[in-house]
C-alpha cells in the first residue's frame, strides 16, 4: 500500500483529485500524515467506494476534496474548475454543487432547529428563491426522502429516530440538487433494518438527482452493495483501486485479500478453511513503515518492500489498479 | 441434559421511567450447556444488553426493579443470591466483557496491576504469585512482551491490545460463563478476526460456556453453535446457528437475515428492507411486537402474542405465520 503515482486516474472525470497530502500536528512537534499523496478520480454518475480500517485517511480524503480544510498540498479539479484556488464567493458556489453526509445523523442536524428550517438553509444560505419557492423545494425534497413535511416539519431531531435523522441529513445534502455527494460512514451508525433503507434511498436519490457519489464506510458489503469502483486505503495511501466485481473476485493486493478474508461470513466456515491473515495492527501513523506501509504485517513482504515504494500499476483486467511489488496471482481457474 | 449450567425461566425486567413501566426484557426463557455458546442477536433497544446484565445482576441502580422470573446457574437461583455472595461469583464465576475496552479498564492504574487486583480478590494467590499468574494471562491472550506490557497502561495500548487484556482479567480465575457484550463492534475487521480466533480457543482450552451478544449476523456464525433472536424484549426465535442461518421460521428472522449487505451479493440490488422502526417498549403492540413491521401479518397478529412453537432439536419460535419449511428446500 503504500502507493502514489497516478496510472488509475481516467481523465475526462467530474471530479478528480492529485497528489493530495494532509499532515496533523501531533503531540512533541511530530507530525501524522493522515493523507500521503492519495489521487483519485470520478466520472459522471459513477459510485466510487473507498474501504480501510481506522486510521486509513479515507475521512481526511473526504473533507480535503470539499477543503474541509485544505490539505497542505494536491490540487482538486470539480466541473473543470480548480477547488483549492476559488476564491471565498467561488468556493461556496462550488461548494452548493458538492454536499456531504456525515455518520452520526444526530450530531450533525442543529438540535435546536425544526426539520423544515434545517432542509431549507442551505437555499438561504445560497440565496434561492421566494419563501413560498422555499417551502415547495423543501417539501418536495423531504417526499424523495420518504419523509412528510406536514409530519415532521415542525419537529426537532432528537423527536426523530436515527433513521429519519439520517434521511434528514441526506435531504439537506440534496436540497441544492448538487451534482456531487460525499458520504462518509452514512450507515454506520444505523440498525441493520434501517441501514438497508438507507442505502436504497441512496441508490434512489443517484438516480433522481443524478448524482455522482463517493462512499466512505468501513464495511466491506455495504460498499460491494453501492459502488461501481471501489479504493482500498492503508496509512494514507491507495492500495488498490478497481471496478468492484474485479476488486472483491479477485484481490490483487495482500491487503485486500486480508481485509476480504477478515469479514465474518454468513455462511458457517470451518476454522481450518480460513486463509492465513495478516499478523498484528496497523502500525502507529506516526512512525510509518518505510517503503511499502503494510510491509510489517504482509505475508509477502520482501526486502524490497522495505527499501522502495510500490507504485499504483495496472495489473490484468482493465481497470485493476494495484500499489504493491508482490501482487496476489490470479486464482488459474478465473 | 444434565450438563445444563445456566438455565433462564420467563425472565422480566422492566425499568421506572417518569412516563411509565419500560419492559425492555419481557418473558425470556433459554438454557445454556457448559462449553456452549449462545449469540443473542437483536437490533439496538430489544433487549439483549439487560439480558445480559440481568442475568450478572448489574442493572444501574434506582430505575430497575428485580427483574421477576428465574435465573439458575450451576443449580442455585441468581435472583436469590444475597449481593456479597454475588460478588464472589462475579469475576470468579461468571466474567463479562463489554464493548469499549478503554472504559472497562482503569486509566491510572497499570494493566498488570489491575489483574492482580482480581485475583487476590477471587483466589489465594500470594501477591507474588499473583504477579507472576498476570503475566502468564497476559502471554496466554497473546500480547507480546507480557513481562513488559504489565507495567503499563492502557491508554498506551491499540484497541485490540486493550481487548486482549480485558479477555484477561475476565478469564483470570477460569469462570465457568463468560458473558461478552458485543466484544468486537468497536475494533477494526482484522483486529476482530483475530480476537474473535482468541476466544474461540480459550473457550475450547478452558471449556467455558459463553453468551455472546451481538448484531453482527457474521460474527455469530462464525462464534456460535445456538442463537437466540430477540425483537422488543422477546426472544423470538431460538434455534442452532445453522438453521437460524440456514432455516429461520420467524419472519423478523427472516427479514433480518435478508438485509445484511453480504460480500456474495449482487452490486446495486436493492437490498429487501424492514419498513418503520422498533416499537416503544413503554406501550408495546398488543399483539405479535413485529406485526406493524411484517410483510406476512395476519389479521390474528396484531389481536394475539403469538405462542411459542417447538418444532423439535431446540428449535423454537413465535410467529402465527411462519416461514414454510418447505421453502427452505428441506
Amino acid at each position: 500500500m503504500a502507493g502514489s503515482g497516478t496510472a488509475h486516474l481516467q481523465g475526462n472525470a467530474l471530479l478528480s483529485a492529485a497528489h493530495l497530502v494532509k499532515t496533523y500536528k501531533a503531540k512533541g512537534g511530530r507530525r501524522v500524515q493522515a493523507l500521503s499523496d492519495v489521487s483519485l478520480d470520478i466520472v459522471r454518475g459513477e459510485t466510487l467506494g473507498v474501504v480501510g480500517e481506522s486510521g486509513s485517511g479515507k475521512s481526511t480524503l473526504a473533507r480535503a476534496i470539499l477543503a474541509l480544510p485544505k490539505p497542505d498540498a494536491g490540487a482538486v479539479q470539480f466541473e473543470e474548475k480548480p477547488v483549492f484556488d476559488a476564491k471565498a464567493a467561488a468556493l461556496r458556489a462550488l461548494r452548493h454543487r458538492m454536499q456531504m453526509v456525515f455518520q452520526d445523523p444526530l450530531s450533525s442536524l442543529n438540535p435546536a432547529h425544526r426539520i423544515f428550517d434545517i432542509v431549507e438553509m442551505p437555499l438561504l444560505v445560497a440565496g434561492r428563491s421566494s419563501a413560498s419557492e422555499r417551502r415547495r423545494i423543501v417539501a418536495d425534497t423531504l417526499h424523495s426522502v420518504g419523509l412528510d413535511v406536514d409530519v415532521v416539519g415542525n419537529r426537532r431531531p432528537y423527536e426523530l429516530s436515527g433513521g429519519q435523522c439520517q434521511r434528514i441529513s441526506i435531504a439537506r445534502a440534496l436540497v441544492l440538487q448538487p451534482s456531487l455527494l460525499v458520504c462518509d460512514e452514512p450507515v454506520s451508525a444505523l440498525d441493520v433494518s434501517v441501514q438497508a433503507q438507507v442505502l436504497n434511498l441512496l441508490e434512489d436519490a443517484k438516480a433522481a438527482f443524478s448524482l455522482t457519489m463517493l462512499f466512505i464506510s468501513h464495511d466491506l458489503g455495504v460498499v460491494k452493495g453501492i459502488s461501481d469502483r471501489v479504493m482500498v486505503m492503508y496509512l494514507g495511501k491507495v492500495c488498490e483501486i478497481a471496478p468492484t466485481d474485479s476488486l472483491y473476485a479477485t484481490p490483487r493486493h495482500p491487503y485486500t485479500a486480508t481485509l476480504l478474508a477478515s469479514v465474518p461470513s454468513l455462511v458457517p466456515r470451518r476454522r481450518e478453511e480460513r486463509p492465513t491473515m495478516a499478523r498484528g495492527e496497523t502500525p502507529s501513523p506516526l512512525d510509518v513503515p518505510s517503503g511499502c506501509r503494510f510491509r510489517t504485517r504482509c505475508p509477502a513482504a520482501t526486502e524490497r518492500c522495505a527499501r522502495e515504494e510500490p507504485q499504483i500499476q495496472n495489473v490484468g483486467r482493465p481497470g485493476h489498479f494495484v500499489a504493491c511489488h508482490h501482487p496476489l496471482a490470479v486464482p488459474a481457474s478465473d | 441434559m444434565s450438563d445444563v449450567l445456566l438455565e433462564v425461566d420467563d425472565l422480566r425486567t422492566c425499568f421506572t421511567l417518569p412516563h411509565g413501566e419500560l419492559r425492555a426484557v419481557d418473558g425470556v426463557s433459554f438454557r445454556l450447556e457448559a462449553g456452549r455458546t449462545l449469540g443473542v442477536v437483536g437490533e439496538s433497544g430489544s433487549g439483549k444488553s439487560v439480558l445480559a446484565r440481568s442475568i450478572i445482576g448489574l442493572l444501574p441502580a434506582g430505575f430497575a426493579r428485580r427483574p421477576a422470573g428465574r435465573i439458575l446457574f450451576a443449580g442455585r437461583d441468581l435472583r436469590q443470591v444475597p449481593e456479597s455472595e454475588m460478588r464472589r461469583i462475579r469475576g470468579r464465576e461468571i466474567a463479562m466483557i463489554f464493548q469499549d475496552p478503554l472504559t472497562s479498564l482503569n486509566p491510572v492504574m497499570t494493566i498488570g496491576r489491575q489483574i492482580v487486583q482480581v485475583l487476590r480478590q477471587h483466589t489465594d494467590l500470594s501477591a507474588a504469585q499473583a504477579k507472576v499468574r498476570a503475566v502468564e494471562l497476559l502471554a496466554e491472550v497473546g500480547i507480546p512482551d507480557p513481562a513488559q506490557r504489565v507495567q503499563e497502561y492502557a491508554h498506551r495500548m491499540s484497541g485490540g491490545m486493550r481487548q486482549r487484556v480485558v479477555i484477561a482479567i475476565a478469564l483470570a480465575c477460569n469462570p465457568r460463563l463468560l458473558i461478552a457484550d458485543e466484544p468486537t463492534t468497536a475494533l477494526d475487521v482484522t483486529v476482530q478476526a483475530q480476537i474473535l480466533d482468541l476466544l474461540r480457543h480459550l473457550q475450547d482450552r478452558h471449556r467455558m460456556a459463553m453468551i455472546l451478544i451481538t448484531h453482527n449476523l457474521g460474527v455469530v456464525a462464525e462464534m456460535c453453535d445456538e442463537v437466540a433472536v430477540m425483537y422488543a424484549g422477546r426472544m423470538v426465535e431460538q434455534a442452532s446457528v445453522a438453521n437460524i442461518l440456514g432455516a429461520p421460521r420467524m419472519r423478523y428472522t427472516q427479514a433480518l437475515l435478508q438485509s445484511v449487505p453480504r460480500l456474495d451479493s449482487e452490486s446495486h440490488v436493492r437490498l429487501p428492507v424492514i419498513p418503520g422502526q422498533p416499537p416503544n417498549l413503554i406501550a408495546p403492540p398488543l399483539g405479535c411486537r413485529f406485526a406493524p413491521r411484517c410483510g406476512h401479518r395476519l389479521a390474528r397478529c396484531e389481536k394475539e402474542a403469538p405462542s411459542e412453537t417447538d418444532v423439535g432439536a431446540g428449535h423454537r419460535f413465535s410467529c402465527w405465520n411462519p416461514v414454510e419449511e418447505a421453502a427452505h428446500g428441506r
